[in-house]
């Protein structure tokens, strides 16, 4: 090993890298009895231990502050989005109402009629029979109509605006 | 790992305090990383400050497969890319080659100054450092400046940890070459 030829720069570098110790006992032998090695490898060792002076990155004070400002008012973003979003499945409930109540399609006096007796239909027959109380309620179709459609305008915000956002 | 672990979980929980210590312990290697792709000194905190934001709102979705330090430097590296408006091959393709830069320092072509008349090391690197390729540049400062792995830097460049090796070893090799061009060698290892 002695007679190897001499270290390339390479191999020179990999023997002062951390992750590269193995190598070390590889080339010892020749670095031992070989002066040119050796001052090559003192170079590259200087070199090393100076570079980090070079670090000439100066941060603001302020750097750290400013990132949590803007972190806490995000968070209040955050916040309001997710109470409108809370309210969204309401005021969609009713803005679909007012509108089918503009096209005459339902009346408002109807559906309350109708929930009125839905509740109390529900409440009644699951108290006197907890398993044929299915068929015997009367769900208005249009109370049916009015819950998809909502879930559906929903789902569609929630998908479109509301996720890409937040998740 | 455990440590980050519960930084994170602690960060996850909202609090304040824990974002703040995730800040101190990752800004320098954020900044180094932006301030080496993105040149416009006005934009650079604000481009950190978003990585941190980008930190901040995703670390719910970190699984923990690879180092906090790798995956904060890849949004921090990401993100100055799309800063910039390079893409990442763009990026290692057009900033330069080491035959190039070695051409500048043969061709310059003055006398050895005394490197023992200057005394702060760290501006004569800085500006041999300055000399490099951009993506030598950013090798170097993660590997010496922030002591990461060829790994961890392979994780943020998206580089094979042999090209990471590469680059780093050229700008080594390169930086040593440009030092003797410059100064005698018994000043500059003294």
């Amino acid at each position: 090993m002695a007679k190897l030829k001499h270290l390339t720069d390479y191999q020179i570098q990999e023997l002062l890298s951390e992750e590269n110790r193995l190598r070390k006992t590889f080339y010892d032998e020749h670095l031992s009895s070989c002066s040119s090695c050796q001052e090559k490898l003192t170079e590259y060792k200087k070199l090393f231990s100076k570079i980090e002076y070079a670090d000439d990155i100066e941060i603001s004070p302020d750097f750290t502050k400013n990132v949590l400002l803007r972190a806490k008012a995000l968070k209040s973003t955050e916040t309001n989005y997710q109470i409108l979003v809370s309210l969204l499945p309401f005021v969609l409930g009713l803005s679909t109402f007012a509108v089918l109540e503009l096209l005459s399609v339902i009346s408002l006096s109807t559906v309350v009629q109708s929930s009125g007796s839905f509740i109390s239909n529900f409440i009644s027959t699951v108290s006197t029979n907890l398993f044929s109380w299915l068929p015997s309620l009367n769900v208005s179709f249009e109370l049916v109509a009015i819950g998809v459609l909502t879930a559906s305008l929903y789902h569609l915000l929630d998908l479109l605006l509301i996720k890409p956002r937040f998740r | 790992m455990t440590e980050n672990k519960n930084l994170i979980d602690r960060v996850l929980s909202g609090e304040k305090i824990a974002f703040a210590e995730l800040i101190e312990q990752y800004k320098k290697l954020v900044f180094h990383i932006v301030f080496r792709i993105v040149k416009d000194i006005e934009e650079r905190e604000d481009i950190c400050q978003d990585v941190f934001i980008k930190v901040y709102q995703g670390l719910k979705g970190f699984k923990g497969d690879c180092k906090l330090s790798s995956w904060i430097g890849k949004i921090a590296y990401n993100t100055s890319l799309n800063h910039i408006g390079k893409r990442h091959d763009d990026l290692w393709e057009d900033m330069g080659s080491r035959e190039g830069f070695l051409e500048s320092i043969n061709g310059n072509g003055h006398q050895p100054d005394h490197f023992a008349t200057q005394r702060n090391y760290g501006e004569i690197l800085r500006a041999e450092i300055s000399q490099l390729p951009e993506q030598q540049k950013i090798i170097v400062s993660l590997y010496h400046f922030d002591d990461l792995s060829y790994k961890e830097i392979s994780d943020i460049t998206g580089l094979p940890d042999g090209t990471v090796k590469s680059y780093l070893f050229r700008a080594r090799q390169a930086l040593k070459e440009r030092l003797e061009k410059k100064y005698k060698s018994e000043e500059w290892l003294n």
